[in-house]
């Protein structure tokens, strides 16, 4: 997908134990290293970063499964493009619908591992839906 | 309406782009970002301001 204009960085974490806060030790951490906070955001090194524990069994999976991605030389991780369509299939918020429509168009979704995760979390009527309205079975 | 041949290909030329851009290796789109960021900076949106930040990496 060609790239959007964000401010925010989206953090998504399997908490090592259960519990009713898990966000909390993060952001205690945070705040003895100096960093500030704005609602939902930590600003660490001037970037609104959002710390996101896992919510679902889908969501944990595609953490568990997230692909590498490089910034020069420093390794990161990020959501499988396949994984984020089911998320936003799921999720299905106006802004979802408007960047699925945008990744169906623009970038190579592998098509048989995606209809694999919407099998597997129910999303395949969802997703039928969505083609159907928005593309036409095209 | 119908919509000339120009018109086609202009569209044609934008998806084109848009493909080529996708296919972009990740740091080539987060540079790009940072630039979206800056040419945005001087956009004002009312209540939308204080994360409003272009990232320094």
């Amino acid at each position: 997908m060609e790239p959007l204009l964000t401010y925010d960085l989206g953090i998504f974490f399997i908490p090592v134990e259960e519990s009713i806060d898990v966000l909390t030790p993060i952001y205690n951490y945070l705040r003895k290293k100096g960093y500030k906070f704005d609602k939902e955001h930590v600003i660490i090194e001037g970037i609104p970063v959002q710390f996101i524990p896992v919510y679902n069994e889908l969501v944990n999976e595609a953490v568990l499964k997230s692909v590498e991605a490089k910034y020069g030389r420093i390794k990161t991780k990020v959501l499988g493009l396949e994984y984020l369509v089911a998320i936003m299939i799921q999720t299905y918020r106006a802004k979802d619908r408007e960047r699925l429509i945008k990744i169906f168009e623009e970038a190579e979704v592998d098509l048989r591992l995606l209809r694999k995760i919407l099998k597997k979390y129910n999303l395949h009527d969802k997703y039928t839906e969505f083609r159907r309205r928005y593309f036409d079975n095209k | 309406m119908t919509i000339n041949e120009d018109l086609k290909k202009i569209i044609r030329g934008k998806k084109l782009r848009r493909n080529e851009l996708s296919r972009l290796p990740f740091k080539d789109k987060i540079d790009i970002l940072i630039h979206l960021q800056q040419m945005a900076k001087g956009i004002k949106k009312p209540g939308k301001e204080k994360n409003r930040v272009v990232w320094k990496i």
